[in-house]
């Protein structure tokens, strides 16, 4: 009897913070966007479907957020298992082992910020230039945030995701055997090259993978850094649904829902492929 | 080879190290003139400041850490009791699926979505609200960081402590939390800092109202008042500097 | 009877795991239970002990009928095929869990703590963490805690599966010796045939989820399927 109302709390707590804001958060958007709800609902409508595709606007926004999660995220994969693979020891014990933590004590905004100090063109690099001797005034460095190639945001993502990919390929190089594997491709006769790209790395990256996707859907969702360091115009999907929610403009608002419900869409397909690939990992 | 690997970890201390320095020369300065790299006047007139509370930062400070602490105990305590029952339930999977996906959202899209509930309960523009707001995605997050914790040998423990003698509580009680203490410790130190690094979605159910350290930041950004925006963000650094330390030191000891 | 269980069955999904399995035991007696791996012996040893629930069936113990009562109340401990020591306890407080619980007095937990590993042989380990002893040595503490709350029924799954060989021997003899000082009513359960001979005043076979309890040695050793006359055989042809 105990056990069973033990249960049924926790299908409570689940359904309370979890399931219940979901269905109404989700369902508010798809409502609005379709015009049944809202400030200026006139019933059933496709129009603000058709409007928020009328232009490109929203379709570059996506394609724009889900290439910089690219870069980004292929950035910070590679660079960890780099850092791994060469440092590994030094930063399993000492102060390296502590040092690798700090960058994961900063919030978004204040990578952002600290990005946009460092990277500007009055920021801390042009100043260093300047001190080389590389440029000869302010307007001679390129501005590297709010830039066509999103460099500042790019940056300052790098910054906050990479000790967590270098914490897991760590472990997954001690958990996984991998050097052992490693050992084995040579005594068969692997040259050092062919054990790192036949045997190393695609270990890692198999076993990494879900935890790949998972990253790839947050840095989806990123806010605070390309609100900051971004450019104007394409924005990331989350600049454009608050953009568009805030504004004046009422007719806007709907727009706004259509795309969040579209993002939503992508995160459920996602999440989805990742539990898939999970599974099929731990099967390995 | 060892030199080439000196210099690289000198280099890589040197990129985590350098943004909490230059965060910290710039929150005891008071200009930084182009093209000095060092601050021309150093000051303690913000922190001072701030420790008198002169520019609403302490209150600031006192909104994100009671908002944070009620929120990380809640959602730990919340997420450890429905983890067991996710962990050890047929369909673990498709229930963690469930869990994951208001935690894989984006807080402040999912937040905008969930604004008009806020506003007809009345929950927004205050602290209950906020609370409320970032316990729906910092439980999921604690559930699913506790059904790792909930294997095959923990019920064999409970199994075992049952079948002699031990009452559920008693097993709970001197088997599973002290087994679960650097979980529930790691667990609720995370919970703090995803309440702590939250903006986006506290400044939409909070309408700017409730002023936590995030949004003070983002304020004083938009003034381009750098030094504040300096001070703040070494405010909300610290915290977590001293959480990730203490859970490595400790916490990760007691696991092995 | 000391332990009467009647037309147990239980099924997973479509997958019969025991099928109306009756076994009787006799109280200070040890009855071993021969069976390969997945046949339905540690899924029996469970429904015995209420961590797991039958289909259909009872279990009496003494005359009472437990099938209802939850693990803890049942007084019958169940011994994994791992150690499974609490890792957070020391030798010592391990052992004395059960009587801790029982909110015996401090001195005569001692008493009983300190008797009960000179016994085992493992005095001096007794303030050793289990990550700092031996695999045999577990074995022995997570004996010690199970006999020292002198339970009514021990219920024993291949407790000496993970142990090399002499270690298991060693084993095998100190618990003959302890279940006849403590007077331990038993179920041993086991795919080894000969620990199966060693330990059991009766023995049973176990297969496909049904079960054949013999009348004697002689009974087990001529039926086939318990694999003895292949064993000899064996033996015989090298």
């Amino acid at each position: 009897m105990k056990i069973k109302t033990s249960n049924s709390i926790s299908f409570l707590l689940l359904v309370v913070f979890a399931i219940i804001p979901l269905l109404l958060g989700l369902g508010y958007a798809l409502l609005y966007s379709f015009g049944i709800v809202g400030v200026l609902n006139h019933g059933f409508t496709l129009q603000n479907w058709e409007a928020a595709f009328a232009n490109n606007e929203v379709l570059y926004s996506f394609f724009y957020t889900v290439g910089l999660s690219l870069v980004s995220l292929f950035s910070c994969v590679s660079t960890g298992i780099f850092l791994a693979l060469y440092f590994g020891k030094k930063l399993q014990k000492g102060i390296g082992s502590y040092i690798i933590y700090l960058p994961m004590a900063f919030p978004s905004v204040v990578a952002a910020f600290f990005f946009f100090q460092f990277l500007s063109n009055a920021g801390l690099l042009s100043r260093l230039c300047y001190k080389l001797g590389l440029i000869k005034s302010v307007t001679d460095f390129t501005n590297l945030v709010n830039d066509q190639y999103s460099i500042g945001i790019i940056a300052a993502q790098f910054f906050l995701t990479l000790p967590i990919f270098v914490l897991l390929y760590i472990s997954i190089i001690a958990n996984e055997n991998i050097e052992r594997l490693s050992l084995l491709a040579t005594s068969l006769g692997a040259r050092k090259s062919q054990v790192l790209w036949r045997i190393t790395i695609p270990a890692l990256l198999k076993k990494s993978f879900p935890t790949i996707v998972l990253y790839f859907i947050f840095k989806l969702g990123t806010y605070e850094i390309p609100l900051l360091l971004g450019r104007s115009s394409p924005e990331t999907v989350s600049v454009l649904i608050v953009r568009k929610m805030q504004r004046f403009n009422l007719m806007d608002i709907p727009q706004g829902y259509v795309v969040a419900v579209i993002y939503a869409l992508l995160v459920i397909v996602l999440l989805i492929f990742s539990f898939k690939s999970s599974h099929t990992v731990a099967d390995a | 080879m060892h030199k080439k690997r000196t210099i690289s970890l000198f280099l890589l201390v040197i990129y985590c190290v350098l943004p909490i320095l230059v965060l910290f020369a710039l929150s005891f300065s008071l200009n930084w003139v182009y093209p000095n790299i060092l601050p021309q006047t150093f000051t303690l007139r913000h922190w001072k400041e701030f420790l008198f509370d002169g520019n609403g930062l302490q209150q600031s400070f006192f909104n994100s850490l009671t908002i944070s602490l009620f929120v990380a105990f809640t959602s730990t305590l919340l997420g450890f009791i429905c983890s067991k029952w996710i962990a050890y339930h047929k369909r673990r999977r498709l229930l963690l699926l469930v869990t994951y996906f208001p935690f894989a959202l984006s807080p402040v899209i999912f937040a905008i979505c969930l604004k008009f509930y806020f506003l007809k309960a009345g929950l927004a523009g205050n602290l209950p609200g906020i609370i409320i707001a970032q316990l729906i995605i910092a439980f999921p997050y604690a559930t699913i960081f506790f059904t790792s914790f909930w294997n095959k040998s923990i019920k064999d423990y409970s199994n075992i402590a049952s079948t002699l003698g031990s009452s559920p509580f008693n097993s709970y009680l001197k088997i599973i939390f002290p087994l679960a203490k650097s979980f529930l410790l790691t667990g609720f130190f995370q919970c703090f800092i995803i309440s702590w690094f939250e903006y986006g979605l506290t400044n939409i159910i909070g309408y700017g109202k409730v002023q936590t350290l995030t949004i003070r930041v983002f304020q004083f950004i938009g003034e381009a008042n750098i030094f504040y925006a300096a001070l703040s963000s070494c405010l909300l650094i610290l915290p977590p500097v001293i959480l990730l330390w203490v859970n490595k030191k400790f916490v990760v000891h007691q696991t092995r | 009877m000391y332990l009467d269980i009647k037309k147990i069955s239980k099924a997973y999904g479509d997958r019969k795991v025991l099928q109306g399995i009756s076994l009787q035991v006799a109280a200070n007696s040890t009855i071993s239970i021969l069976g390969k791996s997945g046949c339905g012996k540690s899924t029996l040893l469970k429904i015995i002990a209420g961590i797991e629930k039958e289909d259909t069936g009872t279990v009496f113990l003494n005359d009472a009928n437990i099938s209802n009562k939850k693990p803890n109340e049942r007084n019958i401990v169940y011994l994994f095929q791992e150690a499974l020591l609490f890792p957070h306890l020391n030798v010592f407080e391990n052992i004395a869990f059960g009587l801790r619980i029982r909110k015996e007095d401090k001195h005569q937990i001692k008493t009983k703590v300190e008797y009960l590993l000179q016994k085992l042989d493992i005095e001096k380990e007794a303030y050793k963490m289990p990550g700092q002893i031996s695999g045999g040595q577990k074995q022995r503490v997570a004996f010690g805690r199970a006999i020292i709350i002198n339970p009514p029924l021990l219920l024993l799954d291949e407790p000496f599966s993970s142990l090399d060989v002499e270690t298991r021997e060693n084993m095998q003899q100190l618990y003959k010796i302890v279940a006849a000082e403590y007077n331990i009513t038993s179920l041993f359960v086991t795919h080894d045939l000969k620990e199966c001979l060693v330990m059991g005043d009766r023995i049973a076979y176990m297969e496909n989820g049904a079960l054949t309890v013999y009348n004697n040695r002689k009974d087990f050793i001529e039926d086939i399927k318990t694999g003895v006359k292949g064993e000899i055989s064996f033996w015989n042809t090298l």
